[in-house]
């Protein structure tokens, strides 16, 4: 019975973990991440930690499942980070991957402040990404690095191969779609 | 792929998307307005795009609110935010009005914290303002510890201002480190970490530093507002600095505050900034740091919730868990100090933040403190009021009943987990059904409950308690009965059957039963509600204080209902828009709690109406309307569950109320069609009766069996209206005396017997009655008094009205019955103008006004209306 609630608990969360991930580490180092994976072990050490019946309150537990992503994200950046320092591979995926060390030092230490107010926007957060996640791949990626990655419509382009005005329609077809899910939902 | 080379609509579109992208990030958006009018031919996408991209933003912002944005190309990037004087470095963090970046001070060459304004250009007025204070504020204030502003100032829209730049870690981090235990991955940071020695001692260092900072921004007429872990610095040579007097105002300049705002962190909140209510002063702030030093010392905050109303819930009504209780190792003196500062009543917190710090001094030196616990006496009396059953077992049993205390506090923090907790949740969920009156909802719950271990007694209970909100009080009285059999030490059961044999009339036999209640000790949460309700009757001041306590207990969501329908009756009564406001505001708790229950909602309903009436008599338009409108949100809520008894009865009044009689009508019409109950039966009887339509009335009212009084009284009426019914009603009238003691059918027979020209014998029922004052409600017996003697002619109307006094039910009644005795007088308009009186109290829901105002519509439609006065 208990550990069911926990599955569920969890389940609901992966998702938004997922855009969690993708949120934190630079769209060029995607690939060499298995972001999936890390979603999938952060579940898995939140499962056997929640088992034994501790009491924490969801927020407690959410606050953990945040930390423990990040840890997990960390490790590969880590792992990565000796690769690359090995093959002395492309400057700019350096960068990237400092850049991205540092944002999840920040964003570690933010997840910390106010737990409660933050359990409302989680659930608003979960919502976002399960929608997000049942858009085609394209739509959500030139999304994902329009709004957070904050990059402009050239830089997607040129990273998903794409004119311009091609990036403009996944735009759009991706937020009239992200509406239609939106609104299922409810 | 288009096989031509001009373009499709939709790649036109989607070129025009990307020029507006593009503008966009070279920082030159175009106007909507004018975007959309460059293209005319695809307004109506466009338009689709940027309102779909809004939306999106406005709901992105929730999930990375707190994340700095990795840009592509670091370097470049920071080259070009300066601000000024200023040249950014790094973000440190985000606020709720703020931005922190670490930056240099390009001419004095220094590292400064600047904290930007989010948003930039086109930033609302009230944020600036709000803003600008916090600078003005924060700038003259000059301690030790309290971060120091440099210079303020806005550049390009951004407002800014400088503050030392501090290189520590905040306190919350600090708690993250000694919390660290719980998480499967420790990476210790030594910094952060109390030098080795006693960790309480340096919490009590830390935080009277703080307090003596606060003691110093107060002298200046600064209220911090928001003192909370993640505000308080740890600066690396160890000195503790308040930062972001984020929300200071000056509290010599009246007005600027914004109204209807609740600001700061909830958790942290002193009880009457959770509330709203009252204007906070300097005592928030040693509440907000008292609440911070409870979580240094118990890494918990005093109160946990599911979201944030529930935190404001908890800190307006529970009490927290001595420190001590969570940790065996807290010395104590440090525990009277913890609890002294977050004491609910600000009159009992330290008066001054310097009081505070000393005693956080005195104990760091091992001196004696100020403060001083609760005596044992004053303990014993808080906890027998707590727990007065635990208490009972006497002194050597403390150290048990406070295991036992702890083991509930937990049990309720982690109710998922735990069997009892799952119990306690069914009866929740079943006595929220049940109050709905939804049979069929209330027997799942029901059985719920039985499946999760519940005794007979307490199903017996569960179903009175539905039958009682459906208004079927024989049913609910012989459940309860039953349950008072079965649980014969039950406060709450036996509260319930006082309730209801008041509800049915049987005013004698209540005041029996209560004052068998009253010998019982309450334990529960449950007994203290339906305490509560039965004590309502009699005495609603009373009554409000046994709910208060079942809510300080537990947060009962069926509590908040039924303490929201006290109010409403109270405010009924009194006319007092204090209680109207009070009910309001327990109605939209209840509301919150209780997401969709009808019960909520139909109390909620209510109570707006109440209030919206009492602000309309005072002349306060505005306040009405908008008290109006949140009614009919609630009526529409309702509207699926007008099936319902209770709901189609009540929401029909409201239409009643708001002059729509057809749509009243219309629901009532179908509830009777789907249930055999009392109150749709009366409800729909009485519009027929409004209608003219006696016959139909008559036939809805005689074919129930077994006819509440309302029923059986408004069928005296209507058969008076029948051709030959006066004999009829003559004889129903005598029937009514041998309701035994029933004492609302006993009130009103005389006044019957009167208009049926039958003096005499109304005459010596209302003598006898007199004679027999147990017989009436002990609450109203005075007035209820005069009444019969003004029946016997004995008594004048002025005088009658004079003994009504304030009380708009007693005015109500008054007036009814010196309308009934014009009528018989054949004194049609004195009739209309105290039958208006009468409507004009506003006592909704009361026989004598429900009658009043059919009595006026007859009068109104019929010249010869009555033709039963001989």
């Amino acid at each position: 019975m208990a550990t069911t609630g926990v599955v569920t608990f969890l389940e609901r969360y992966r998702a938004y973990l997922g855009l969690l991930a993708r949120l934190q580490i630079d769209p060029r180092l995607q690939a060499r991440v298995d972001l999936s994976g890390v979603v999938q072990h952060t579940l898995f050490e939140a499962h056997q930690a929640f088992r034994e019946g501790d009491g924490h309150t969801p927020e407690q537990k959410l606050a953990w499942l945040r930390k423990c992503l990040a840890n997990n994200l960390a490790d590969e950046l880590r792992k990565l980070h000796t690769e690359m320092r090995d093959v002395r591979r492309e400057r700019s995926l350096e960068a990237a991957l400092v850049t991205s060390s540092n944002c999840l030092q920040a964003w570690v230490a933010d997840s910390l402040t106010s737990p409660s107010q933050q359990l409302i926007c989680e659930e608003e957060g979960v919502r976002l990404a399960a929608a997000l996640a049942r858009l085609p791949e394209e739509q959500r990626d030139a999304l994902v690095l329009q709004h957070w990655q904050g990059w402009k419509v050239a830089e997607i382009a040129e990273h998903l191969g794409r004119t311009r005005t091609a990036v403009a329609g996944l735009l759009k077809r991706g937020l009239a779609r992200l509406r239609e899910e939106l609104k299922r939902d409810e | 792929m288009s096989l031509s080379n001009t373009p499709s609509q939709d790649e036109l579109v989607d070129a025009a998307i990307a020029d507006w992208l593009e503008a966009e990030e070279a920082g030159r958006t175009p106007a909507p307005g004018d975007f959309l009018a460059r293209h005319p031919d695809m307004a109506d996408e466009l338009q689709a795009f940027l309102a779909d991209r809004i939306k999106f933003q406005q709901l992105a912002a929730i999930v990375a609110p707190a994340e700095s944005v990795p840009s592509p190309c670091p370097t470049a990037e920071a080259d070009c935010r300066r601000l000024g004087d200023f040249e950014i470095v790094r973000e440190i963090g985000r606020g709720g009005m703020g931005i922190v970046y670490e930056a240099r001070q390009i001419s004095l060459k220094r590292q400064v914290a600047l904290k930007v304004l989010k948003g930039g250009p086109g930033l609302a007025e009230r944020s600036l303002l709000r803003f600008r204070r916090e600078a003005e504020a924060a700038a003259r204030l000059h301690h030790a510890h309290i971060v120091p502003i440099y210079a303020t100032g806005e550049v390009a829209g951004d407002h800014f201002y400088a503050m030392e730049l501090i290189e520590g870690p905040s306190l919350d981090k600090l708690l993250e480190q000694r919390r660290r235990d719980l998480s499967p991955r420790v990476s210790v940071d030594s910094r952060l970490t109390p030098d080795g020695g006693d960790y309480f001692c340096h919490v009590a260092r830390l935080v009277g530093e703080a307090a003596d900072a606060l003691h110093h921004a107060h002298g200046q007429g600064v209220i911090h507002r928001d003192v909370k872990p993640s505000n308080l610095l740890l600066a690396p040579d160890g000195r503790l600095c308040i930062s972001d007097f984020g929300l200071a105002r000056i509290t010599e300049l009246p007005g600027v505050t914004i109204s209807g705002d609740v600001v700061g962190s909830p958790s942290y909140m002193s009880p009457e900034q959770a509330a709203g209510r009252i204007p906070v002063d300097h005592r928030t702030d040693i509440y907000s740091l008292g609440a911070t030093l409870y979580e240094l010392l118990t890494l918990r905050l005093p109160y946990v919730g599911r979201g944030r109303d529930e935190v404001l819930l908890k800190i307006i009504y529970d009490t927290p868990p001595r420190p001590r209780r969570l940790n065996g190792k807290i010395p104590p003196d440090l525990e009277t100090i913890c609890m002294m500062a977050i004491d609910k009543d600000r009159n009992r917190r330290y008066q001054s933040a310097a009081e505070f710090a000393r005693d956080l001094q005195n104990f760091a030196a091992g001196r004696p403190i100020a403060a001083h616990r609760p005596g044992v006496l004053l303990r014993g009396w808080r906890w027998s009021r707590r727990r007065p059953a635990l208490s009972a077992l006497g002194a050597l049993m403390v150290f048990i009943a406070g295991l036992a205390a702890y083991f509930a506090y937990t049990a309720w923090s982690s109710r998922e987990e735990l069997a009892v907790a799952h119990l306690q949740d069914a009866v929740d969920d079943a006595l929220a059904t049940t109050m709905s009156g939804d049979s069929t909802a209330a027997e799942q719950a029901i059985a719920r409950i039985a499946t999760e271990g519940a005794d007979t007694g307490w199903i017996a209970l569960l179903r009175g308690h539905l039958a009682f909100q459906r208004g079927e009080h024989d049913e609910a009285i012989k459940q309860l009965q039953e349950a008072v059999a079965q649980l014969p030490e039950s406060a709450a059961a036996r509260a319930l059957l006082a309730a209801a044999y008041v509800a049915a009339g049987w005013w004698e036999k209540y005041e029996q039963v209560l004052d068998e209640v009253e010998q019982l000790t309450p334990e529960s949460a449950e007994d203290y509600l339906f305490r509560g309700l039965a004590e309502s009757y009699l005495d609603p001041l009373r009554g409000r204080l046994s709910l208060d306590e079942a809510i300080r207990r537990r947060r009962l969501p069926a509590a908040f209902v039924v303490r929201a329908e006290v109010c409403t009756n109270q405010a009924v009564d009194s006319g007092e828009i204090r209680d109207a406001l009070a009910a309001v505001a327990d109605a939209r708790l209840a509301c919150e709690l209780l997401k969709d229950n009808p019960a909520a909602l139909l109390v909620s309903l209510n109570a707006h109406l109440v209030a919206a009436g009492l602000h309309e008599d005072a002349g306060r338009a505005d306040e009405c309307d908008a008290l109006m409108e949140q009614a009919e949100l609630d009526a529409r809520g309702l509207a699926p569950y007008s099936h319902l008894p209770a709901v189609a009865y009540d929401l029909a009044m409201y239409q009643v109320a708001v002059g729509q009689e057809q749509a009243a009508f219309k629901i009532l019409q179908e509830a009777a069609l789907v249930s055999d109950n009392a109150r749709v039966a009366y409800g729909y009887a009485l519009l027929l009766y409004r209608r003219g339509d006696f016959a139909q009335g008559f036939t809805i009212l005689d074919r129930r069996p077994h006819r509440s009084n309302n029923e059986e009284l408004l069928r005296i009426l209507i058969l008076m209206e029948l051709p030959e019914g006066r004999e009829l009603a003559q004889a129903a009238c005598r029937e009514l005396g041998e309701r035994g003691s029933n004492g609302l059918a006993a009130l009103f027979r005389p006044i019957l017997l009167l208009v049926l020209g039958d003096q005499q014998t109304a005459v010596a029922v209302s003598h006898g009655l007199c004679e027999q004052p147990e017989r009436l409600l002990r609450l109203r017996r005075a007035f209820y008094e005069k009444l019969l003697t003004y029946n016997c002619e004995e008594l004048s109307e002025d005088d009658l009205l004079a003994a009504a006094g304030s009380s708009k039910w007693d005015q109500c009644e008054a007036h009814f019955f010196i309308g009934l005795h014009a009528l018989a007088a054949g004194n049609r308009d004195d009739a209309k103008r105290h039958f208006h009186e009468a409507v004009a109290t506003r006592c909704n829901g009361f026989l004598a006004l429900d009658w009043s105002r059919a009595f006026l519509i007859r009068l109104e439609v019929d010249a010869r209306w009555p033709k039963w006065i001989p």
